[in-house]
């Protein structure tokens, strides 16, 4: 069999300089330029995801470590304070930081929309800002 | 380029730095555009899916494991979006006719005749038969124009072609040979 489809290859591969005259059609040098352009901003797009990924995974990670520390310092005995309203408050708090980081990670940047430098800081400081405010509610227990 | 060239070009690409990009696209280009223009016989939609192909490769390069051969990867993604293509236009009946003549005057001619290009009537003959095989492949198939134009273009051997169209290798090569015999009917009615 093997030697059978060994034949039809050869045989095929003859016939395929039919084709040796077929010309070369070629992208010009306008349609070239598109190319690379959208295919470098598309890549900024996604160094800038990744990045923001890297700095979201780290603050969740020091967060959940902070929150972690709070909860074991927890004075007993502390309850006058109604703690399911404060832990329900809490963790809509800490959705609203997920979800803040989900869309962000999801919509990226339009680095060549906006201003990348202003985009970066305002939404990292956003980050930063939801976050502490979850920290807040946990500092009130 | 050779094999360790590539494989330090796409660990660069990997890494997503742009020149590692650039480079790629400079020199598949060629390649993947004529392969798409032969397919879909616009040179508008061959265009709009060259950048969708390296749009793709930019997005998941960074997943691709460099086991098999980057070309096989590369006109995988290429002849999947064409066949898309086709299939959306035939599922919304589009009847916009394709490019009637595939001769464009910014085709080059074959290296094949490059090398005999000097004399006038040759030029003229070399045009003409050129002009044939067009309208030849014209008349194939979609299975049968893309196997064989895969094979032109991509240089992929038939076994990684096969694999590329998820078809065991006998397939391909059956429909690679019915293509070409239909092919050479087709050169023997145009003259």
């Amino acid at each position: 069999m093997q030697r059978e489809l060994g034949k039809l290859e050869q045989i095929v591969e003859r016939e395929m300089g039919l084709l040796r005259r077929l010309p070369c059609a070629v992208p010009d040098e306008p349609c070239l330029a598109r190319v690379r352009a959208a295919v470098l901003a598309e890549n900024q797009r996604l160094v800038r995801r990744r990045r923001l990924l890297r700095i979201s995974r780290t603050v969740a990670g020091a967060a959940a470590a902070v929150l972690l520390a709070v909860s074991l310092r927890l004075p007993a005995g502390l309850h006058s304070a109604d703690p399911e309203a404060i832990l329900g408050e809490w963790a809509v708090a800490w959705d609203a930081s997920r979800t803040r980081v989900a869309h962000l990670l999801d919509e990226g940047w339009r680095g060549e929309e906006t201003d990348d430098r202003v985009d970066d800081e305002a939404a990292i400081d956003d980050l930063f800002q939801s976050l502490s405010q979850t920290l807040d509610r946990f500092e009130d227990l | 380029m050779d094999r360790t060239g590539l494989s330090e070009l796409l660990q660069r690409a990997c890494r997503r730095e742009p020149a590692a990009l650039t480079e790629l696209i400079e020199r598949y280009s060629p390649r993947v555009f004529g392969l798409l223009y032969r397919l879909t016989r616009s040179r508008d939609a061959a265009e709009d899916l060259l950048q969708e192909t390296f749009l793709r490769v930019v997005r998941t390069i960074d997943r691709y494991e460099h086991v098999g051969r980057f070309e096989a990867w590369l006109f995988r993604i290429a002849a999947n979006l064409a066949r898309d293509r086709a299939r959306q236009r035939a599922r919304r009946g589009d009847m916009t006719p394709v490019d009637v003549s595939w001769a464009d005057e910014r085709d080059q001619p074959a290296d094949h005749d490059l090398v005999r290009a000097t004399d006038p009537l040759e030029r003229v003959v070399q045009r003409e038969a050129r002009e044939q095989l067009l309208a030849a492949l014209g008349r194939l198939s979609e299975p049968e124009r893309e196997i064989v134009l895969l094979r032109h273009y991509s240089e992929l051997s038939f076994r990684e072609i096969a694999e590329l169209l998820g078809v065991p290798l006998g397939t391909a090569l059956a429909r690679a040979h019915r293509a070409l015999k239909h092919l050479r009917a087709h050169l023997a009615d145009e003259v």
